[in-house]
């Protein structure tokens, strides 16, 4: 399961329980991510592990309407009560230690790994 | 016709103080609406400009400046491109670099409509006490269909060392000038 545009490529590792995101998402609008909400909501079905992994750590760039479909993510699967949720982030790019914890506030639950 | 607001330390840089680094860009809105991918070009663009001077080569794409710069300016280019008021109209960014200071600003022409929305915006922005419980609640609030609240302006000044200021100034019954001004407090670069 894949979400790929000219600039990123988003995919669901089953066996692995990962979404691993790379590159730049920068689009313009909740409806231009649907596609990745879909992707998501998917993989968070579908995963038979307890902990679905969103690994982060090559996405250089995410602007707010990424940041808002990955929130709605969380809340969607807090409400849910599973999968948990784990987010690997890279402490050296801005974006990620300045704004990931904000999905702690969320759900204080969910895991969050800053390397 | 209203007069002009201004929000926010608008002058916390004197306009006559000449800065270390200046950029200025013209565009039209409808360009970057058109081929979207021009508003991360900008971005990134502008934030080079500022991140080659702490870091040389190519590693300066690397620096947690270049990111959280272009991270900053990606957001008021996307505000530029999705609410400027005509086909034909212009949006002028400029780059002004004191020190550890960036004055980033982005101003477009938007309809009173317009205007009056973005300003109830800012000033709810300004005037929270609690930054996290405004996303929380946001977000809370998009869950259940409400579409109208984004979060660019309100990440900016909640994770990033960012003091931000606006002026609206009525230009025309039809047009208010829009110029949002984000002074980033450099950390590390």
């Amino acid at each position: 399961m894949q979400f790929i545009n000219d600039d990123s490529s988003v995919t669901f590792d089953a066996n692995a329980a990962t979404v691993k995101f790379a590159g730049t998402l920068r689009l313009p609008n909740a409806k231009a991510y649907e596609g990745l909400s879909a992707l998501l909501l998917d993989a968070a079905t579908k995963v038979t592990a307890p902990v679905l992994c969103l690994d982060v750590r090559e996405l250089l760039f995410l602007n707010s309407s990424g940041i808002t479909t990955l929130s709605l993510f969380v809340i969607n699967t807090r409400n849910k009560g599973k999968p948990r949720l784990k987010v690997l982030g890279a402490q050296g790019v801005a974006w990620q230690h300045k704004s990931l914890s904000n999905f702690k506030k969320l759900w204080a639950d969910l895991e969050l790994v800053l390397s | 016709m209203m007069s002009e607001r201004v929000y926010g330390q608008y002058d916390l840089i004197p306009d006559e103080l000449v800065p270390e680094a200046y950029l200025e860009v013209t565009v039209q809105p409808i360009d970057l609406t058109t081929h979207w991918k021009r508003t991360s070009l900008l971005a990134d663009m502008m934030a080079g400009y500022v991140a080659s001077a702490f870091r040389g080569g190519h590693r300066f794409r690397e620096s947690p400046v270049y990111n959280a710069v272009s991270t900053v300016m990606q957001e008021l280019v996307e505000n530029a491109a999705k609410f400027s008021r005509q086909r034909d109209a212009q949006a002028r960014l400029r780059l002004r670099h004191f020190d550890r200071v960036l004055q980033i600003q982005v101003q477009n022409d938007v309809t009173p409509a317009t205007a009056a929305v973005f300003e109830t915006h800012v000033k709810g922005l300004l005037a929270a006490k609690d930054l996290d419980g405004v996303y929380v609640k946001t977000m809370e609030g998009r869950r259940l269909g409400d579409q109208q609240s984004g979060i660019g302006l309100l990440l900016m000044i909640k994770d990033y060392p960012v003091k931000l200021a606006v002026r609206l100034a009525p230009k025309s019954p039809e047009c208010t000038v829009v110029t949002v001004r984000a002074h980033y407090f450099l950390e590390e670069a």
